[in-house]
């Protein structure tokens, strides 16, 4: 029954064989030299420099978060979009197509609520 | 789709049965507007209390001419959660005035203040009516992520971020406890729905959908704040800015009750004995606690929790007693209308003593209160006395409804408990109330405290509304 299986358990064999074979044998025919720099944190080949606590800008979360909202939203936009004809084929294209001003007005209206507020000016 | 089954949906009872969350709806966008420009922030009091009572009037409305189940019976607006949400209108709206002397008119975000403040009621409204685990859920979450954010309010207060991220880290543990408890009921029952999972539970859950509902209750128990996961209140509460604490503990505590109050059906019988234990438990754990802090607003915390014990007998009699009974709805709402009213009044007042400076919150900082503010005085000891469950006040009433239901469940073991709970949670409301008239004033001279007409008159709101519910309880239980 888990025969058709057999060529991946191979596979999984030969994955495990080649990781376990290639660490063993570069450390069999590796040369063993210790050296400052080995111990050295890997930065690229440069040396590490400064703190890695940076604070970065609150700015970026706000548009990261205004962004995400508007952008999830507007999927709806999308959807209404792909269907709106058939809404209108069942009689109720009006209706769908008010509820989906009414949508977008919301929007609208937060998205100046954000214009006022400053959330959308960069350098404050 | 076609034009029938978007009438079967959204009819004129779908209309009446959304009528009090559009008007929030609403409201809320009309404060985002407000926010466009400097001199329409006027018209935020305005807009707040309008869309409060307007609110307020659908919900009688709907009083009048309950709808039982609408959109496709995942959401009810039945006589109960019309009055529930009176109770959760008031509790916002008595946080609300409190804020307004609360804090000084130069913080910023004020505006967004008031918006969160409104968004909560609605996701109570949700979490009352629903009739589905989703419509809970949303409704929850409406109601978590403002109160997480009003929580911290006050950033430049380390207490207070410690709180909102305190209820939010707790809160988030809850809410997920509750999602894979509701998918381990689908799972196992294949619908979210209460109607069907009633008539499920009837023929006997499965051990999955039983594990399912344990982690439902417990998110619920969370909420409401009942041993062993009441450990995040007191600090909580009492990091929290004050007019917040109000809608914590009385509003989220209502919507919480209600809606454990409604699936206690989906419970196995023989839990009413595990939760009234847990009842007594809480009582205990609240009181004890109470009995060794130095904080007012500590103390009212751990109060609360003494009082979520006292409302979760509640539940297990309705457990004990099979079906929901009117005895054990009347009672809840009366309960908790009883400490928005209570509970509402004493943090107002610590509210009113906090905006002075933080130690005005100290019991020792309340020495000589009874001298230097007799009227202020007298409505904390009427507050205190009503949390108590003294005669002629509307504490009284409520704790006996309660223990009246326990007893008809066949409970008493438990309701002596619970009386003897009460009997020592005197101890600490009658200490509060000792310092204030028996001992001299100390040395910390509290300094003249500006004239409130806001908090004044939702203090004496408060007090009026415990005297009348302790004396003429009928005009509110003729409303049930």
């Amino acid at each position: 029954m888990l025969e058709p299986y057999l060529p991946i358990l191979l596979l999984v064999g030969i994955t495990a064989a080649f990781g376990v074979v290639n660490v063993i044998v570069s450390d069999l025919l590796g040369g063993h030299r210790a050296v400052v720099s080995k111990g050295d944190s890997y930065e690229c080949g440069m040396a590490p420099e400064g703190s890695a606590r940076l604070r970065l800008s609150i700015h970026f979360y706000l548009v990261a978060v205004l962004f995400i909202l508007f952008d999830v939203e507007s999927v709806f936009l999308v959807l209404w979009a792909v269907a709106a004809k058939s809404f209108t084929a069942a009689g109720v294209g009006a209706l769908v197509f008010a509820e989906i001003l009414v949508f977008v007005g919301l929007l609208l209206a937060a998205l100046v609520y954000v214009w006022r507020k400053g959330g959308l000016q960069w350098d404050r | 789709m076609n034009p029938d089954l978007i009438a079967q949906y959204f009819n004129a009872e779908c209309a009446a049965a959304l009528a009090p969350l559009v008007t929030l709806a609403g409201g809320l966008l009309l404060l985002i507007v407000a926010e466009w420009f400097e001199p329409m922030n006027r018209l935020r009091p305005l807009l707040f209390v309008g869309s409060i009572l307007g609110a307020a009037w659908a919900e009688v409305a709907l009083l009048n001419a309950p709808v039982a189940a609408v959109l496709g019976g995942t959401y009810s607006a039945d006589k109960a959660s019309a009055l529930w949400g009176l109770v959760f209108l008031a509790s916002t709206l008595i946080a609300w005035v409190h804020a307004r002397s609360y804090y000084r008119k130069s913080r910023p975000f004020l505006g967004e203040h008031d918006m969160l403040l409104l968004t909560a009621p609605i996701g109570m409204m949700m979490m009352a009516g629903a009739l589905d685990l989703t419509v809970f859920f949303i409704g929850l979450e409406l109601l978590s992520i403002p109160l997480y954010c009003l929580a911290s309010f006050r950033r430049d207060r380390s207490e207070s971020v410690e709180a909102g991220l305190k209820y939010f880290v707790l809160g988030a543990f809850s809410v997920g406890l509750f999602l894979y408890g509701a998918s381990l009921i689908y799972a196992a029952t294949g619908t979210l729905s209460l109607t069907a999972l009633t008539a499920a539970a009837a023929t006997g859950f499965s051990p999955m959908a039983q594990v399912g509902m344990a982690f439902v209750l417990g998110s619920l128990l969370f909420k409401l704040s009942v041993w062993p996961f009441h450990l995040w209140v007191p600090d909580v509460y009492q990091g929290a800015p004050t007019p917040v604490t109000i809608l914590m503990a009385t509003g989220t505590k209502a919507a919480a009750l209600a809606f454990t109050l409604r699936i206690t059906g989906l419970l196995p019988e023989s839990s009413a004995g595990l939760i009234a234990l847990l009842a007594v438990l809480t009582m205990a754990a609240g009181n004890l606690g109470a009995l060794v802090q130095s904080n007012l607003k500590r103390l009212l915390a751990y109060s609360g929790v003494a009082h979520a014990g006292t409302l979760l007998l509640l539940v297990a009699a309705q457990r004990a007693s099979g079906e929901l009974s009117y005895e054990a709805t009347s009672a809840a709402l009366f309960y908790m209308a009883a400490y928005v009213a209570t509970a509402g009044g004493a943090f107002g007042l610590l509210a009113w003593l906090e905006a002075d400076g933080e130690h005005f919150t100290q019991i020792e900082s309340l020495k000589g209160l009874g001298r230097r503010r007799p009227a202020m005085a007298a409505a904390m000891t009427l507050f205190l006395l009503s949390l108590g469950g003294i005669p002629a006040t509307g504490g009284f009433l409520a704790k006996w409804m309660v223990f009246s239901v326990t007893l008809d469940a066949h409970l008493t073991g438990y309701a002596i408990a619970g009386v003897l709970m009460s009997v020592i949670a005197l101890a600490y409301y009658l200490r509060v109330i000792a310092a204030m008239y028996m001992e001299p004033a100390s040395d910390q001279v509290a300094p003249p405290m500006a004239k409130r007409t806001d908090a004044m008159l939702a203090t004496a709101f408060c007090a009026a509304a415990v005297l009348v519910m302790g004396v003429l309880p009928s005009v509110f239980l003729g409303l049930i």
